[in-house]
């Protein structure tokens, strides 16, 4: 249980809390919500990253055996599909030149946050539920 | 069953996480503005029509 709770809970707010002070410290004229749009790209950014390093651990690699490669392929295109999700709203709010609304920018961030637990969670159901 | 279990706590994990996110963020980025732009003021960039 404590795993499933620094995977899903630990891991995004840390990571968060590093992106959304990067992103404050250089974009001085964008709000909070632009700020949790934009963190919630580099939350995808870095789940997209960290999905490679995940399918290398020899656990996950146990616990999906010969379907390990559909399993990360799976999880690759989970991650860009909510990835295209967040480009996407972004792209309505920059072409309309606004800033983000507040509720917009929640949801932005839950896919973000999203992609960051399809990741993580992976790693926990290999070693969760995985061939011993 | 299993999976159902599963999907349904990282759905539930990741709702926590963005209104912990959305909390922290209210006022950090304020402060970290403050921080940085000091004789700033806090404004937002919405531009203001050029009508007279």
């Amino acid at each position: 249980m404590w795993w499933f709770i620094l995977a899903h809970i630990g891991l995004p707010v840390g990571f968060g809390i590093v992106f959304i002070i990067i992103s404050a410290a250089t974009g001085p004229r964008s709000d909070e919500s632009d700020v949790l749009a934009e963190t919630a790209l580099d939350l995808t950014i870095l789940s997209l990253g960290a999905t490679g390093a995940v399918f290398e651990n020899p656990q996950v690699a146990r616990a999906f055996g010969a379907e390990s490669a559909i399993v990360a392929a799976t999880v690759i295109v989970v991650n860009l599909i909510l990835f295209s999700l967040i480009v996407l709203a972004r792209a309505i709010v920059v072409r309309r030149n606004e800033h983000f609304k507040f509720w917009p920018g929640i949801m932005v961030m839950f896919l973000g946050v999203l992609t960051l637990s399809v990741t993580a969670g992976t790693l926990i159901w290999a070693y969760i539920h995985g061939r011993p | 069953m299993e999976v159902i279990k599963f999907v349904a706590l990282s759905l539930s994990g990741a709702l926590i996480s963005t209104v912990a996110l959305a909390l922290v963020a209210r006022p950090l980025v304020p402060a970290i503005r403050h921080l940085i732009y000091p004789h700033q003021e806090a404004t937002r960039s919405y531009s203001v029509p050029a009508t007279r």
